[in-house]
């Protein structure tokens, strides 16, 4: 934002301003009414707010891309991971919110719930990565599931109790991995494509 | 509305808003809950472990809300 204020007649920041400013500040306003109604448990709202909060990053994720010219990284990548965070932490307030309701799961069991939510998520990250074309994205996804298979493992967690979990938590971080070097590869080496350029 | 304003505005919200972050990140929104809930959350920030020990600390606090106290045993 600082940036933004100083280079504010620059062609490229000055429309990027143009492009995200009232999505910025709908994603502040979501983001302090989360952090109010996560703090005080109000879960099932919290989720309701997680998720707008998600899809108004992901938008301007989006219309980043359309003011994207030579190589500029700053934009891409700060509110690319950004996005990809809010997307796991969309993930895991859904999931704490399914535990506070009691929900049953259909009689599958935790630990294949844990994997088909992570297997879905990854796939949700595919779909959003090609769709903002931000190489970015998927990376703190990857961080959140190393975080993740850290704590099934460690003593002070879940203590290597789960046998296939922390496996598919591994083939997530690699997937996702593999996800931002594709869309890395497919931006000809930049975090997002250059709008100037035509796609090859 | 220029541009210089829209990004100030900007500024201003982002500002608000990790003031907001802050103040939730040091409980000043939490209902009170027993103090080895909160134990191990601020020990690791922003990783995808702060998310899970967050999670265990909500539900410990949703579950002692609900006279509970199978998470709290956890502490």
């Amino acid at each position: 934002m600082v940036v933004m204020i100083i280079k504010n007649k620059d062609d490229y920041y000055g429309s990027a301003i143009d492009r995200i400013a009232y999505l910025f500040w709908l994603s502040c306003g979501l983001n302090m009414l989360w952090i109010i109604s996560f703090s005080y448990t109000w879960l099932g709202l919290s989720v309701v707010l997680i998720f707008a909060f998600a899809v108004t990053l992901s938008l301007i994720v989006k219309e980043i891309g359309k003011t994207q010219t030579g190589n500029r990284w700053l934009l891409p990548a700060a509110f690319g991971m950004y996005a990809g965070w809010l997307l796991i932490a969309t993930v895991v307030n859904t999931a704490a919110w399914l535990v506070m309701i009691k929900w049953g799961g259909f009689g599958i069991t935790p630990e294949y719930w844990g994997i088909i939510v992570e297997a879905v998520a990854v796939v949700l990250t595919a779909v959003i990565t090609l769709s903002t074309r931000n190489a970015v994205f998927p990376l703190p996804i990857a961080w959140g599931y190393f975080g993740i298979h850290q704590f099934l493992m460690a003593p002070e967690g879940f203590q290597g109790q789960f046998g296939y979990l922390p496996i598919a938590t591994l083939v997530g971080i690699v997937l996702l991995i593999g996800i931002a070097a594709f869309q890395f590869f497919k931006n000809r080496y930049q975090l997002m494509p250059d709008v100037t350029k035509k796609e090859s | 509305m220029n541009r210089l304003t829209k990004a100030w505005i900007s500024l201003i919200l982002l500002a608000g808003t990790l003031v907001i972050n802050g103040l939730g990140a040091f409980g000043f929104f939490n209902v009170p809950v027993a103090e080895s809930c909160f134990g191990p959350v601020y020990d690791i920030n922003y990783t995808g472990a702060f998310y899970f020990q967050h999670l265990e600390c909500y539900l410990c606090a949703v579950d002692q809300r609900h006279g509970g106290d199978d998470h709290q045993k956890q502490g």
